[in-house]
């Protein structure tokens, strides 16, 4: 019985352990009315993008990639700063421009599925930020 | 020195050792013991059998499997990401949110944001 509870036990702080761990990936993309164009490295969200919007060319303009969990990290993505802190489940988003607030917000991200922020102002269209946790 | 160890036999021989054993019986004890043959001990001392431990195992994911993974998955993750809270700092006249089901993604549209930046040039 002591075996069964050991062996249950590490599996349980296996499974734990692996739920915790991942990485935090952000995207700023443009969307504008120019024709469509290859959608590089954006593969996985292109066609939610244009499903859901009325644009129809979407270019990959800045990555970057943080661990989760974030312990308060700023990125750079074109003329915008992320700053993320916390947990997958409970992430508190914060965006700037310059020295301008744009917005922040709390969320629950569910591994791989993408969180997406549209409508940021934008020369040619309007930028969208992607947020997905893997 | 032959005067002490004479001495020393003759007072062996005066009073013998009574838990000393016959020789007939001395040697009849000692064949058996040779006869002896060692045998293998049924398992390592201290160790426990290898089934067990694979029983053991066994019966940990199975109980795992029926009662953990589905409590786990109770628990766990909703369906789409949830958005907690939201605060819109920049200029908007109205904001936009989707979920979207069959991709599972949350779609947040911002409507005519207009983003004052420190050289003044808002966009």
């Amino acid at each position: 019985m002591r075996r069964i509870l050991t062996i249950i036990l590490g599996m349980l702080v296996l499974f734990a352990t692996s739920s915790v761990a991942g990485s935090l990936s952000i995207r700023l993309i443009e969307a504008s009315n120019r024709p469509p164009d290859n959608p590089a490295g954006i593969e996985d969200v292109h066609s939610i993008l244009k499903n859901s919007t009325a644009y129809e060319n979407f270019v990959l303009v800045a990555q970057q990639s943080q661990k989760l969990p974030v312990k308060d990290k700023t990125s750079s993505l074109g003329s915008y700063r992320v700053r993320c802190r916390g947990r997958r489940k409970s992430l508190s988003i914060t965006v700037t421009r310059g020295k301008a607030d744009v917005f922040d917000a709390s969320v629950s991200l569910k591994k791989g599925k993408p969180l997406i922020i549209g409508g940021l102002p934008s020369t040619r269209g309007k930028m969208i930020l992607v947020f997905v946790a893997k | 020195m032959s005067q002490t160890w004479k001495n020393i036999k003759k007072a062996m021989l005066d009073s013998p050792d009574k838990t000393m054993p016959e020789r007939s019986v001395f040697w009849k004890d000692f064949r058996v013991q040779a006869s002896l043959r060692n045998q293998e001990a049924s398992h390592e001392i201290g160790r426990m059998p290898t089934y067990r431990w694979s029983l053991a195992a066994a019966c940990a994911i199975l109980l795992f499997v029926l009662v953990g993974a589905p409590l786990m998955w109770v628990l766990g993750d909703s369906a789409e990401g949830q958005l907690k809270s939201l605060n819109i700092v920049a200029s908007h006249s109205a904001v936009v949110i989707l979920n979207n089901s069959p991709e599972q993604a949350t779609i947040i549209w911002v409507v005519d944001m207009t983003i004052n930046d420190t050289d003044g040039t808002g966009t």
